[in-house]
């Protein structure tokens, strides 16, 4: 049983660690060799991010439950699993090799090295060719090689029976805060669980003591600096969750408290999605939209997780997709409602598409229940197209240029396949083309056009509530088109059974919960799906607000 | 004992008692308090003489916001923590014994500022 269970269920609980903190990184870029360690190479030091820890057999082995990463032999980033040595430390905990790590850059500048395991002997460091210098093992060491070009860390001794293993190192400083230093640390995450599509960005505020004064400092953090937190009991810590800096919300540094703050990838979301046209086989919709969502997170830059694929069935016809330009927020806020494929960030970004895949929570003694009751949606009002590309290409402009000449052009159409004679073309898309033409004369802009046909007037999807209407058709009509013979529809039936009961309440507080999650009250066996929920940590004490909406989503 | 660093006499009882300091606390809907654990500190403490020299009252008078409060601890030893003066009873009785004035019937309570993991 996990230790945060066992403390979750007595009345007075022991505090919480919590370790939280920003990764500066400083924007030097270093070199770093290692001797003594386990299938390592020369590699460029990884300045963002955060190490998973080594699925390892040496020692007591390692926990089945996915928090460990397996080993590479031939890693894309070798020091994506931190370095470990190529010995095992004996009764003493002598390595006979001893694990030497050298980094080096014109200007070190401040450096983090941190352990994610602990051992109670120390390494040493050295800077160019200074005496070394002893220091104990502990989770993010911050030292300052400003001046210096080369810095060299040798961990010589070890837990007796496992490899030495140093995480990471960070080329840059790292602001850490724990129970010690920090003031409050408020996370709010959040899921979008209304009908009407919404793909809400969680966020993090800590507010924690730097007595060195860091106001000079302040500027030169770099936009989208992670932000990190776990929190838990020695052994038993969640899941690190990450956010990111943004320039709009600056760090404020005042009487000594730094306030920091930060939201989640969805925030990348907010970039433009460009008009795409996609062919999906009914059998295999879910499938091919799971591999979509996919292609869109990757696309905005986003690092996630996800559940194996959905399994399709064959023999089923092809449908056509038409979407319009848009945001990538727009996009999977829309599909996630559609479709049960959920993608939720709040720090851990994870895509998934199984029911099962909610985490399921029993709690009890939670504060009074406040209810809110929105207005039912009884009618859902859509439009659905077809989108079909022409077999045969069509002449879509031909423009008079000049050698050289470059050209933006834009349509109210849609095309596949477009393509330019008498030019080079630099971009294109459905809707688009940029090309420079090759010699004076003629270009002539070709493609397939993408005819979009009304199946039918509108679509009112309703049940024998009362209620009120939600008009769909606007964002059918202006964003996303889709065949007929598709039956969303019967989706979209399913949102009118998405329930308008919710439920809030204070609780102790669980770092481990994630929006989405399944939450049962008590002994009541009614099933509800956190829609948001802060954890605040304050004083030294951790509590919750969480809300939830009746039903699993 | 010391009052921000000056020797003073020591009171007739001084039994200094720890309680835990909860955070994080709400109510069930039960009514019961729930919350974490975040440390302890001593209970508030009132300090009782039968007679002390008017030089060391007027110490322990002039005391204002946060002071510095020696004591011997029944676990620790002698230790110092931040206190505030909360109460300080009326004096009443002042009488001169070998020519040093004393002041009867003195009583203080102190509230412990510092919390403890």
């Amino acid at each position: 049983m996990h230790t945060i269970d066992t403390e979750n269920s007595k009345k007075i609980r022991h505090k919480m660690e919590v370790i939280c903190g920003l990764d500066a990184a400083s924007g030097v870029t270093g070199t770093v060799t290692a001797t003594g360690a386990y299938a390592l190479d020369s590699n460029k030091i990884q300045d963002i991010g955060l190490i998973p820890k080594l699925a390892d057999l040496a020692g007591d082995g390692f926990p089945l439950d996915g928090s460990r990463a397996c080993y590479s032999d031939s890693p894309d980033e070798l020091t994506k699993y931190g370095y470990q040595s190529a010995d095992i430390a004996d009764e003493d905990g002598d390595l006979s090799t001893p694990l030497v790590i050298t980094v080096t850059a014109s200007d070190l500048g401040e450096i983090t090295i941190i352990f994610e395991e602990m051992s109670t002997f120390g390494f040493s460091y050295q800077l160019d060719s200074g005496s070394a210098v002893e220091k104990d093992v502990a989770d993010r060491i911050m030292l300052d090689c400003t001046g210096h070009a080369s810095l060299v860390i040798t961990i010589d001794k070890w837990t007796p029976g496992s490899r030495a293993k140093l995480a990471r190192i960070f080329m840059g400083k790292c602001y850490q805060f724990n129970n010690d230093n920090l003031v409050s640390c408020i996370l709010t995450l959040r899921a979008g669980l209304t009908v009407e599509p919404t793909l809400p960005f969680s966020e993090i505020e800590i507010q924690g003591h730097i007595m060195n004064d860091i106001s000079d400092e302040i500027s030169y953090i770099p936009d989208n600096s992670p932000i990190w937190y776990s929190s838990g009991y020695p052994g038993d810590m969640s899941a690190m969750r990450k956010f990111y800096l943004q320039k709009e919300i600056p760090i404020e540094y005042n009487d000594k408290i730094a306030v920091i703050k930060g939201y989640d990838e969805t925030y990348k979301l907010d970039s433009d999605f460009l008009a795409q046209y996609v062919t999906l086989n009914y059998g295999y919709s879910k499938r091919d939209l799971y591999r979509l969502f996919k292609a869109i997170l990757t696309a905005a830059g986003i690092t996630y997780t996800a559940e194996s694929e959905p399994t399709g069935a064959s023999g089923y016809a092809d449908n056509y997709f038409l979407f319009k330009d848009s945001t990538r927020r727009d996009v999977i806020a829309f599909l996630q409602n559609l479709i049960p494929i959920r993608f939720v960030d709040a720090g851990i970004p994870y895509l998934f598409h199984s029911a099962s895949r909610h985490n399921v929570w029993r709690i009890n003694d939670y504060s009074k229940v406040e209810n809110e009751i929105e207005q039912h949606i009884n009618e859902i009002l859509v439009k659905c197209y077809s989108a079909l590309e022409n077999a045969t290409s069509e002449t879509i402009e031909t423009v008079t240029a000049t050698t050289g000449e470059f050209f933006e052009q834009t349509y109210s159409d849609y095309y596949t396949g477009i393509s330019v004679t008498n030019a080079i073309v630099h971009s294109v898309g459905l809707n688009y083309v940029t090309f420079k033409a090759l010699s004076n004369g003629d270009c002539v802009v070709t493609g397939k056009l993408i005819e979009i046909y009304k199946d039918t007037d509108e679509y009112n999807v309703v049940d024998d509530k009362e209620g009120r209407q939600a008009d769909f058709s606007s964002i059918w009509d202006v964003d996303f088109i889709c065949s007929g013979e598709l039956s969303y529809l019967d989706y979209v039936q399913q949102l009118l059974n998405r329930s308008s009961k919710k439920r809030k309440f204070t609780w102790k507080g669980d770092p481990r919960m994630m929006p989405f999650d399944v939450i049962y009250l008590g002994t009541d066996d009614t099933p509800y799906t956190i829609e948001s929920m802060t954890l605040e940590h304050s004083g030294g004490g951790l509590s919750s607000q969480i809300e939830v909406r009746e039903g699993v989503i | 004992m010391k009052i921000n660093g000056t020797e003073i006499i020591n009171c007739n009882d001084l039994n200094p008692q720890r309680e835990t300091v909860l955070s994080g606390e709400y109510t069930t809907c039960n009514g019961e308090t729930r919350a974490d654990v975040v440390g302890w500190k001593y209970s508030d403490l009132t300090l009782a003489w039968d007679a002390l020299p008017e030089t060391e009252l007027l110490k322990i008078y002039a005391a204002s916001g946060e002071t510095a409060f020696t004591f011997q601890d029944p676990v620790d030893g002698e230790v110092t923590e931040n206190v505030i003066v909360t109460i300080k009873s009326p004096v009443q009785c002042r009488f001169i014994e070998n020519g040093i004035a004393l002041w009867k019937n003195i009583s203080v309570t102190v509230r412990f500022l510092d919390a403890h993991n």
